[in-house]
């Protein structure tokens, strides 16, 4: 068996790799704004549903299967998980506030840990019934939109928009956007994920419309 | 793709018992989607959550038009009926369907992104069928959208908690409706674990949902739903 290739450029071209690895940069970036702000302000500004969706998909791609982008992806892939570990942690430690209710925070923590399995387990089944490209994009796809739908209701429902970063807001949808150019290059003919591809783009320059039209609320 | 059948009943594939199982699964959800409509028309509140709803209409367009039922044709009428009736449930949710949200900024966009939804869903569902990711007769996307489906059921309940804008028949109909539904897919689709696994995550939110409804009801956890009802606001 020859040794898994550092870049798999005999698969994919060098523009496409390029897309991915500088979506997945940003989306480096962004996750390190989001733990800039737990640290700072205690405040974890991806929605719940989504931090359990992306773990369950970092975990299924970087541990347990694994991506023929090469070994440098495969290690990129790990990076996004690590990184969202703390992000876990943090929603376990302080999503509790954007509740406000004593009564409901009893079964946050619960509902967290239950949602990172049932995740983990459905996605981890998607992968091994052959309905996922061999980068995960589909079933990464399928999350992030979940998560770009997220964001737009949270952001309306949170009394203080201050905490929310306009730095994640951007890397965000530059990674999206990026990753979403290797899947017109790499998957042209798989309309499903460019339909998601699509739809996740349209969700993401709105939250960053209302982002700057809306953070800050307008004087009475 | 999904094959045509010109049968009305596909009996060469799919043995009639469970023909018939698979059809007293979607009354279920005929009844529970009567009950629907009933409810929201006497409370002026429509219970099932906005995004379920623009999910349902754009399935039943999907395989009720576009894509024909392995099942056979009766199946796909049958669909249709389920479309029809949901029209009847978008109209709903356009007319009251901004309840189900409290801020006003969320209300002002309801209308709009309920039409996004619907065409996203549309497109969404007609390409996962086209790439051939679901079963001939729709259990796969079918699945997806009940999963989120009964997870915004449970949370509807908990933050909207006034109990007389649910109903009890809906609880129980839909949950039947799907488990047997469940039943036919454990039989039919053995070696799709996947799908299996929605199926159980499914039920068990149904009857997280059936176990919340009575909590709410007996007191038990009626303090919880106004404690999410004032988290909330």
């Amino acid at each position: 068996m020859s040794p898994e290739p550092l870049v798999n450029t005999a698969e994919y071209s060098t523009p496409a790799l390029l897309f991915f690895a500088a979506g997945g940069l940003a989306w480096a970036l962004a996750y390190m704004g989001v733990l800039r702000e737990i640290v700072r302000r205690k405040f974890v500004e991806i929605p719940a549903t989504a931090v359990a969706g992306n773990i369950a998909w970092e975990f299924t791609w970087g541990i347990v299967h694994r991506t023929d982008l090469g070994a440098l992806f495969v290690w990129g892939y790990r990076t996004w998980f690590l990184l969202d570990v703390f992000i876990v942690w943090g929603l376990l430690r302080y999503g509790v506030r954007h509740l406000a209710t004593p009564r409901l925070r009893d079964y946050f923590r619960l509902a967290v840990v239950l949602a990172i399995l049932a995740f983990t387990a459905t996605l981890y089944l998607l992968v091994r019934q052959g309905y996922d490209t061999s980068t995960g994009l589909v079933s990464g796809y399928m999350v992030t939109l979940m998560m770009s739908a997220l964001y737009i209701p949270q952001f309306f429902r949170e009394r203080d928009r201050a905490p929310y970063s306009p730095f994640v807001a951007w890397c965000k949808l530059l990674g999206n956007g990026l990753v979403i150019g290797f899947c017109v290059l790499v998957y042209p003919e798989n309309r499903f994920l460019l339909t998601l591809c699509a739809v996740t783009l349209v969700l993401d320059v709105y939250y960053v419309y209302l982002f700057h039209t809306r953070r800050v609320p307008k004087a009475a | 793709m999904p094959v045509a059948t010109t049968e009305w009943f596909n009996t060469s594939q799919y043995p009639a018992t469970l023909l018939i199982l698979f059809g007293v699964g979607c009354f279920g959800w005929v009844v529970a989607y009567v009950a629907i409509v009933r409810n929201a028309l006497r409370n002026r509140f429509l219970e099932i959550p906005a995004g379920a709803v623009v999910a349902n209409i754009a399935w039943e367009f999907v395989w009720g038009f576009l894509y024909p039922n392995e099942l056979g044709r009766f199946f796909s009428w049958g669909y249709r009926v389920w479309f029809f009736f949901d029209l009847a449930i978008v109209y709903l949710l356009f007319r009251w369907g901004a309840r189900q949200v409290e801020l006003p900024e969320l209300k002002a966009i309801f209308r709009p992104a309920c039409v996004f939804g619907i065409a996203a869903w549309a497109v969404g569902i007609y390409f996962f069928v086209g790439e051939g990711y679901d079963t001939g007769y729709g259990a796969i996307s079918g699945y997806i959208l009940n999963t989120m489906m009964s997870a915004l059921y449970v949370v509807i309940i908990l933050r909207h908690g006034q109990l007389h804008d649910f109903s009890l028949l809906v609880a129980w109909s839909k949950m039947l409706g799907t488990a047997l539904l469940t039943v036919f897919n454990f039989i039919v689709q053995p070696h799709n674990p996947y799908l299996l696994f929605l199926c159980l995550l499914t039920l068990a939110l149904d009857l997280l949902y059936i176990g919340l409804f009575y909590g709410v009801r007996s007191g038990r956890a009626a303090d919880l739903a106004a404690a999410t009802r004032e988290g909330a606001r």
